[in-house]
């Protein structure tokens, strides 16, 4: 694998952790990213939807990422945070252990989507490696494997099931 | 200085097509959407030529005609009528009220840049 | 076409909606009766407007049709043709094919047929004894040439006062020719009457324009100039006499004279070629000048009437700045510099305001910001001391927003009458389709809706009609043998109540069939076969996914599908459907929907430690319940004696699954009302009564049953609004799952 510089990139990710996995998502998709603040919980919802939010006078759902991909809840801590994303002109947050990095990649990079046991493979739309800086500075030449997560396989406003 | 000239017409695309095609054809142009509006339009302006529809809400094209004839500073102003009626009656009608010419709709820019200079200095 | 001309014609193309709906409601008034000069006048001027302007954008087909309706149009305007039914029902069906040709104009549909419609306007033209317009190529054949429709249109040729198009050549803007001796050539003589300089005419800038077409004024005959003491400002006396090049086209001559008045003299002859000639010897006298008087020819006097003073050569040095100025004009619409952008959102014209376009968009932008505005008050509201917030300025404030929001809010609201205007078409359709009698009834068209919600119900009204015409109807003989009237009836009706709007689709066919219902929803497995429904369960059944009780896919409303998009369109917008069906009598299809961001007067109310809004509107009264006041009628239900009257207790353990074991004494209980009933809501205090923003809670998420929206509280903090209907409805109904439909 070749590490990449940032100039040679066509499209840029956020990545961020959510338990042991790494994920991203297309930065342009991205509208804020907030502290964990205790959503007003809905009625008669999934239990992932914790509830909504204020979003600069917007009410948004916010969405335990963890449990829609039917983990366990996510324990909270202080880096916990919330990112707001956009899927087709509808904004949802997500809860999400820790951001980690924005990251430039190509395309060309990008592998198709594993088969990962333990999560619903129509949510993951790509596979990609990237080299991650530690703490001290250096690089890891072997870089991580960020799963890509499809938004729109995300989005909250497809017509649920009355069985769900 | 390039004349000017007021065009009345209830249809907002029938302005805008005469003023496309007029502009061009380096005059200025105000415009007014029925035939009271016209009215008024002719005492702000005073063009140098007035054209109008005939079928319009409020005032119709008749009656505005007969109304700027009425005034005297008016009388030397060249009036065409331009609609897509063309009967006799009509045409006559025009006439006995005032108008000096009638050009009927559709029209092609260069005959009515050629009737706008029969009538119009 | 040019961007320019694009942008022009999309407005125009606006019009024609306007207009088209201009026409039918006039023809809909004439059908039911009212035949006044008014009402047909409004249908003539908008097929009128129509036909103009299709014609200057090229549209044959469409003008051709138009001017075939108009004339008829214009023979009931003027009292030659009587209005019968039978033309007024060949008028609607020519209605219907005029909106088909605007459709191929705006490149939506494929060309109509519309060989029908024009034999049937062309009879009822010759019943009267009209005779065809002169010239019009419109056979009963159907396709009417294209390019002949320009001519035909302005059928009478060169009549004095007209104007008729004709190929212009702009070569013809050479310095005029020498007559020369062995060509042919023309002789103009003009003597223009009393009448040409009425009407503000000037002969003189006919003869300029001879003159640019290559003619030259051979002489002047002024004797018939009068005496100074004789002579009339507004009299013309002078002969012209000019000779023209025998290849100027006759026609271009004669236009040159189209705006003459009929009593002048015109003479134009023609000169063959002649043995050498020279050129025919004029009395060489200029109109204005103090020689010697010509051969015969009486002392004039120098005073110069004409308005325009001329030599010959202040004449040709006239006539060289037009050719100039001419050659200089491109003679075809050049892209002007930007029109400004007008798109979407007409305002609908009232009678006596002028109106103008305005972008969506910043109504939208407005109304937020107006939202904003009502929030900022709220919270600044709740920073005052409470002695503060009795000082003028707030309550002023407060006023004055609320009328502005109440303006911004009226400048979106159109009247509903605009998603209403298909049905007619559409059950005209229908009911040739279905061969069954359909009749339409219409009120509360008038009721203000947000445009946004206009544009949103079209498709979902349009699965109910066509649902009531093809299931819900009865056929006509089956409609007789039940002893009911031939022929159906539909009813579209809008109505506001508080902050929703009630549209319904009712019409008098056979009802529901609930047995076929049930079992088709067995069939599909949408329930179990030994589930236990009320009747109101089973209708709403047919709003399932994957529901259909058409034996047959009818080319009308498919397989009635129809009905679970409608519902989930309607949830989309805020809202839901009610069905409400009486076996043999007929079936009614209620919409309901909120008005777009409206402002709510709340109570906001404490539950299980969340905050909740509660519509003000809503809420009868609030009790502290003493003891025993509460009773338990089941392990599920409990009841308030309310002075004699039991109204049913609800917690929000039952409806929300929160948790709430705080004794009922020691709470409040909220009664509020809907259109169903009453129910008594346990909560645990009531903190505040104001106005909230309602904000949507399906832009971001999707509709949930048993809410109304959000809002966002002074303190940033967010409160559900409870809906009060569904609450009501959910009496006795729970499911685990929640609220049902």
């Amino acid at each position: 694998m070749t590490t990449k510089t940032e100039t040679a990139s066509d499209c840029k990710i956020v990545t961020f952790t959510l338990g042991k996995q790494t994920f991203g998502i297309d930065m342009g998709a991205l509208i804020e990213i907030r502290e964990w603040d205790e959503p007003t919980p809905l009625p008669n919802v999934p239990t992932f939807i914790k509830g909504v939010s204020n979003l600069r006078g917007n009410v948004i759902p916010v969405v335990g990422l963890a449990e829609r991909l039917g983990w366990e809840p996510s324990v909270l801590h202080a880096r916990s945070c919330i990112l707001v994303v956009n899927i087709s002109g509808k904004q949802a947050g997500f809860l999400v252990d820790e951001v980690n990095d924005i990251v430039g990649i190509t395309r060309s990079e990008i592998q198709p989507a594993p088969e990962v046991e333990t999560i619903e493979s129509s949510v993951i739309s790509g596979l990609v490696r990237i080299s991650t800086r530690a703490k001290d500075g250096t690089r890891d030449e072997n870089g991580t494997m960020v799963l890509l997560l499809d938004l729109e396989a995300l989005s909250l406003t497809k017509h649920l099931d009355m069985a769900a | 200085m390039s004349k000017l000239i007021l065009t009345v017409d209830d249809s907002a695309s029938m302005r805008m097509l005469l003023k496309t095609s007029l502009t061009a054809q380096g005059y200025r142009i105000e415009s007014a959407n029925d035939g009271q509006h016209g009215l008024e339009r002719m005492h702000e302006v005073k063009p140098d030529l007035l054209i109008t529809d005939i079928n319009m809400p409020k005032m119709d094209g008749f009656e505005l005609i007969e109304a700027v004839r009425a005034e005297g500073q008016f009388r030397g102003t060249p009036i065409l009528v331009l609609s897509t009626e063309f009967s006799d009656e009509k045409k006559q009608r025009a006439r006995s009220v005032g108008a000096t010419g009638w050009i009927t709709k559709p029209f092609e820019a260069t005959k009515l840049g050629a009737a706008i200079r029969r009538v119009c200095p | 076409m040019s961007d320019e001309l694009d942008e022009i014609q999309a407005i125009f193309f606006e019009e024609c909606t306007e207009g088209l709906t201009t026409a039918e409601q006039g023809l809909s008034a004439m059908q039911a009766g009212d035949v006044s000069a008014e009402t047909i006048a409004g249908v003539f001027r908008a097929v009128h407007s129509i036909k103009g302007g299709a014609g200057a954008f090229g549209h044959a087909d469409l003008t051709a049709f138009a001017h075939k309706f108009e004339n008829v149009l214009d023979e009931v305007r003027a009292g030659k043709i009587v209005p019968t039914p039978g033309v007024i029902k060949v008028m609607l069906s020519s209605f219907d094919v005029l909106s088909d040709h605007v459709e191929t104009a705006k490149g939506l549909a494929p060309r109509p047929n519309d060989a029908a419609a024009l034999a049937a306007l062309e009879k009822v033209l010759a019943d009267k004894g009209v005779a065809e317009d002169g010239g019009a190529a419109a056979p009963a054949a159907p396709a009417p040439a294209p390019a002949p429709v320009v001519e035909a249109a302005a059928a009478p040729a060169e009549d004095e006062f007209g104007f008729t198009p004709v190929a212009f050549s702009l070569d013809d803007f050479d310095a005029p020719s020498e007559p020369t001796a062995s060509a042919a050539s023309w002789t103009i003589r003009f003597k223009p009457s009393r009448a040409a300089l009425a009407n503000a005419g000037e002969p003189l800038l006919i003869i300029r324009e001879l003159e640019t077409l290559g003619a030259t004024i051979e002489s002047v005959d002024v004797s018939d100039v009068p005496g100074l003491r004789d002579l009339d400002p507004e009299n013309a006396y002078f002969t012209w006499t000019l000779s023209m090049p025998g290849d100027v086209p006759e026609n271009d001559i004669t236009d040159c004279f189209d705006f003459v008045a009929p009593d002048s003299v015109i003479e134009v002859t023609r000169n063959e070629v002649e043995a050498p000639a020279p050129a025919p010897a004029p009395i060489p006298v200029p109109v204005i000048e103090a020689t010697p008087a010509p051969e015969g020819a009486p002392e004039i006097d120098l005073i110069p009437f004409v308005p325009v003073t001329a030599t010959i050569e202040d004449l040709t040095a006239q006539v060289q700045q037009v050719v100039a100025d001419l050659a200089a004009t491109p003679m075809t619409p050049t892209p002007a510099p930007a029109v400004p952008t007008e798109s979407a959102a007409p305002k609908p014209a009232s009678e006596a305001s002028q109106t103008i376009r305005v972008d969506l968009s910043k109504l939208d932008l407005l109304l937020n910001l107006v939202g904003e505005l009502v929030i900022r008050n709220s919270i600044l509201a709740d920073r005052l001391s409470p002695a503060d917030r009795q000082r003028v300025e707030l309550p002023e404030l407060a006023r004055l927003t609320r009328q502005i929001q109440d303006n911004v809010m009226s400048l979106r609201a159109q009247p509903i009458k605009q998603a209403f205007s298909r049905v007619p078409r559409m059950l005209r359709d229908l009911s040739v389709e279905t061969g069954k009698q359909i009749e339409l009834e219409t009120t509360g068209e008038t009721t203000e809706v947000d445009k946004g919600v206009i544009e949103k119900i079209g498709d979902p009204l349009t699965h109910m009609i066509r649902n009531a015409a093809d299931h819900g109807l009865e056929s006509t003989e089956e409609r007789i043998a039940a002893g009911k009237s031939p022929a159906g009836t539909i009813k579209l009706s809008a109505e506001q109540k508080g902050a929703r709007i009630f549209v319904r689709v009712q019409d008098n066919g056979r009802g529901i069939n609930r047995e076929r219902v049930k079992a088709k929803a067995i069939e599909k497995g949408i329930i179990s076969a030994d589930a236990v429904l009320s009747n109101e369960e089973i209708d709403q059944l047919i709003c399932a996914p994957g529901f259909s009780t058409a034996e047959k896919i009818s080319n009308i409303s498919g397989r009635g599908v129809g009905m679970d998009v409608v519902r989930s369109n309607v949830e989309a917008l805020g809202g839901r459907v009610e069905i409400h069906s009486v076996p043999g009598e007929g079936t009614t299809f209620t919409m309901i929907l909120p008005l777009t961001l409206a402002i709510l007067d709340g109570m906001i109310v404490r539950l299980a430690n969340q905050r909740f809004v509660l519509p003000l509107a809503h809420v009868l009264e609030t009790v502290q319940p003493e003891e025993g006041q509460v009773k338990r009628t089941s392990p599920d239900s409990e009841v308030i004696d309310m002075r004699g009257e039991y109204v049913p207790v609800k917690r929000a353990t039952e409806i929300f699954g929160l948790n709430d074991d705080r004794p009922v004494e020691d709470s409040l209980v909220v009664i509020v009302e809907s259109e169903h009933g009453k129910v008594g809501l346990v909560v645990d205090t009531i903190d505040d009564r104001r106005e909230v923003v309602i904000k949507s809670l399906d832009q971001n998420l999707h509709p949930i049953r048993g809410l109304g929206g959000a809002t966002i509280l002074g303190d940033g903090s967010i409160a559900l609004i409870l809906d009060i209907e569904a609450l009501v409805a959910s009496t006795n109904r729970y499911t685990p799952k929640g609220l049902a439909a």
